[in-house]
Parts: C-alpha cells; structure tokens; sequence
C-alpha cells in the first residue's frame, strides 16, 4: 500500500453530529497552546493553565498534579459519552469502545494469573461494566461474554497453559483476536482501514523487537497480528529471516517505508508509528458530513489527551521542556 | 388520451424533482448548522446564507410549473384538452431541464453548503469563500430553468 485508503461517504444521518463536531475541533490544542502548557513552571502552574480551556471543569477541583491521571480518564470517559450521544449507532461504539474491553480481559487474566486483584488496572471505558466484568472473571463463567470476548478469554488462556505458563502469549493470543475483531468490523471502511493500518504498524514494530531480541524466528509465527493491509502470511513467506536489512526490500514502496529510518530508536520508531497513524485519522479531517469527522475528532481529542499526561508526566518529573516536546505526537 | 395530461405531467416534473432536491440540499446543511449552533450561537448569522442557497431550486421549479400551466390554459381558466400527444410530450420535455437540474444541483449545493457551515466553526473569515463556491451550483440550476422557460416559450 503505497498511499492511504480513499474514504468517501455520503451518509447525511451524521450531519448534525459533524455541525457539532466542526464546532469542539476548534478546542483542540494547536501546537502553540501545547508550547504554552509546557512552560508552566509545573504540575500546579500547568493545572492553572488548563483552568480556562475545555479541560477547566476537571482541572479546577484537582488539588494535586499527582492525580491527574484519575482527571484525564474522567475527560477520556465523558469524550466517549459525548460521542455516544452524537452517534446513534450501538454496533459502531462497540468497536470504538471494544479494544478497552480486549484491555481488561487481560488485565483481569493477569490478575488471576498472579492471584492479584488487577481490577484497579481495568478501563472504565469498555462496553462492559466493571463490576459485572469482576464477577464474570471470578466466577469464571465466561460463556457471560459477548462472543468475541469469550473467544479471545479462552484463546489467551488456552496459549498461556500450552507455553509453559508464560503471560506473553496470553498478551499476543488476545491481541490477535482483538486485531481480528477490528479489523473486521463493518461499521465505517474508515474505521476498519484505521486499525487495519494499526495492525501493519504494530506488526512492523513486532518484527523489529523479535530481530532485536533475536526471536523472531521463534515467535514471529505467534506474534504477527492479522488484518493488516499486509498479510501476515506474506510477511512470514518473506526472507525476513535471513537479516533485518531485507525488511527495506519487504517494505519498499509502502506507506511504512519511511518508519525503518527510525529502526535504531524504539522510543523514535515509536513516536513516528503514533505519527503515521495520526496522519491516517487526519486524512479525513476535510469530509463535512459522514461518521468520519466524528470518529476522526474522537481520535484527535484522545491523542490530545494522551499529550496531556505526557505533559503532566514531564512537569510532575522534571523533564526539560524540549524533551517533553519531542515525546508529544502532533 | 389527450396531450394536455402528459403536460400536466410536465408541471409536475418541474414542482416535483426541484422540490425534492431543495428539501433534501436544504435539509443536509441544516442539520449541520443545528449541531454547530448548539456549540456557537452566535454563528447564525454567518451559516444562514448555506441554508438559503439550496432552497431556490425549489422557486425556479415551482415558476417553471406556473409557466407551462399558463401556456396549457390551467391558470386562465380553459384548460386545453384538445392539446394532442406530440404537444403533451414538447411541455413535458421542457419541464425536465428545471426539474433533473434542480434536483441534481441543489443536493450537491446542499452538500457544498455543508462545508461551509463547518467552515464556518473553524475559519469564520473565510465563510464567503465558500459561498462563492455555493453560487457555482447555483449557476446550472438558473441555466435550467431558462432553458426550460425558452423551451415553453417556444411552444405554440
């Protein structure tokens, strides 16, 4: 895929969801207001700062910048609520909301594994109540699950006892099923192409940790995601295994082509993955009508958000102000 | 059968197909301008115009009917029903310049208004602009209703 898919719709039930959308995009921190919020002195002075914009209702009754965490889920939560309203469609927020189910579902797994409760760990953004999510893992009568998640549930378990108990599989096992359940959604060819370019980026960033660790012929079987705009199978057919300098024949050409530059830095590759993909969510940013504005500002906003807590990370640690800078995706 | 049901059909065209197209052009940009407005308020003024625009097709189509019911004697009061097929037919193709163009451009003007009104959220200096854009549209839906309107004209 050298280029982005092509998204067009004409669905007008959306319109007045964009009307709205169109009008909370011009809240959204620009790169200069990001500026200014890394200058403040700190956690207190970058709290103030937040007092006046969209964020003010949150930040104005947080006392301590070590708890913003809790602030920014809570801004996180009325966002998806706020989305839910403008969007009448359960089956499109299923899959919006489907990858914090397939978060927890590890969580709570992990947390049987270690005889721990990991409930604190959970999302409260997920389609399923957290409560009844804690009593479904404790009783363990997954048949309660909605039936991808009940896949996924014995699937993770499944590859953890037949590794030698090891959780790393759990994690790929249920990963794969959420990849698979993404990327298979019919609700928006937009969404769909969304996390299909997600799983060729977290694939690529697979194979080079494997080169890395040195594994990759052991696990690339188990750990390639599919659903990919590249076939997972093509990806294992390649001569990959011979050196990691054959990933630039493999990727020549692509939209990916440009990541392998970042090759020697995990934490760069990782900030230009996050790039690439935000690039994808901003492809759209010029349709007026459609679910694609919606979902491209729900992405947006979520993104801005995660800039906030690297902000707040940054300023509560003492990380210089161009370090915080260059961390942040915009 | 007498022509002068098949002009009736021609008045119909030109009402109908226009209308249908202004509601719908009308409709899709005001839907937006209701989600934008419960946002900013104050934008009406700016965002009234995208919801204008799309609605004329429906006036051309509506004086392009009245125009073919005067030639058929409807709105005299002696309707012609010695008119023969063949005539019918010439009232009934002449209405469909106003009718299918009308249709047509105000659904792409209401989409195009759209635009604008989001436009409107984000880049209030350049809202004109798109106006501008809208009159584009405007300009075949005027090209049919004078074609049709000469097309009558030109009728016996």
């Amino acid at each position: 895929m050298n280029r982005f898919p092509k998204v067009r719709t004409l669905d007008t039930n959306y319109a007045y969801a964009a009307g709205v959308v169109s009008a909370k995009e011009t809240k959204l921190f620009d790169s200069k207001h990001l500026e200014q919020l890394i200058s403040s002195k700190d956690g207190r002075e970058l709290i103030a700062a937040l007092h006046d914009s969209d964020y003010g209702h949150f930040f104005r009754q947080l006392d301590s910048p070590h708890r913003f965490e809790e602030t920014l889920e809570d801004a996180r939560i009325e966002l998806y609520n706020e989305i839910q309203d403008l969007i009448d469609n359960s089956e499109l927020l299923n899959v919006l909301r489907a990858r914090f189910d397939f978060h927890n579902i590890t969580v709570l797994l992990k947390g049987k594994i270690a005889e721990e409760d990991f409930l604190p760990y959970c999302s409260r953004m997920g389609t399923i109540p957290l409560d009844r999510l804690a009593s479904i893992f404790e009783e363990e009568r997954y048949n309660r699950l909605p039936d991808y998640l009940k896949k996924a549930t014995e699937q993770g378990i499944e590859a953890y006892y037949a590794h030698h108990h090891n959780p790393q599989l759990l994690n790929i096992r249920i990963d794969s099923a959420m990849a698979d359940f993404l990327t298979s959604n019919e609700e928006s060819d937009y969404l769909r192409s969304y996390y299909r370019v997600w799983v060729d980026v977290t694939n690529l960033k697979t194979i080079l940790r494997l080169f890395f660790l040195n594994r990759y012929k052991e696990l690339a079987e188990y750990a390639l995601l599919s659903g990919g705009f590249i076939a997972s199978e093509k990806i294992l057919s390649w001569k990959l295994q011979e050196s990691v300098e054959s990933l630039e024949g493999f990727y020549r050409g692509s939209i990916y082509a440009d990541l392998l530059k970042y090759r020697a830095s995990f934490s760069e590759l990782e900030k230009a993955c996050e790039h690439l993909l935000l690039l994808y969510i901003k492809s759209v940013a010029y349709e007026s009508i459609g679910v694609e504005p919606i979902i491209c500002y729900l992405f947006l906003k979520e993104n801005e958000i995660r800039n906030l807590r690297l902000i707040f990370i940054g300023k509560i640690n003492g990380v210089k102000d161009e370090e915080i800078k260059e961390r942040l995706i915009i | 059968m007498s022509g002068f049901w098949i002009a009736m059909a021609g008045v119909g065209v030109a009402a109908f197909l226009s209308g249908i197209g202004s509601s719908i052009g009308v409709g899709i940009p005001s839907r937006a301008a209701a989600g934008l407005l419960s946002e900013q308020p104050d934008k009406f003024g700016k965002i009234f115009l995208f919801i204008v625009l799309p609605s004329t097709q429906g006036f051309y189509g509506f004086i392009g009917a009245m125009v073919i019911m005067m030639k058929i004697g409807l709105l005299g009061g002696s309707p012609n029903f010695d008119m023969t097929m063949v005539e019918g037919f010439q009232y009934l193709m002449a209405a469909l310049p106003v009718g299918v163009l009308g249709l047509m451009s105000a659904i792409h003007q209401g989409l195009v208004c759209t635009s604008g009104v989001e436009l409107a959220a984000k880049q209030p200096e350049s809202t004109m602009k798109v106006v501008i854009f809208a009159v584009m549209v405007e300009t075949y839906a005027i090209l049919g209703f004078v074609t049709t309107f000469f097309m009558v004209n030109a009728l016996g």
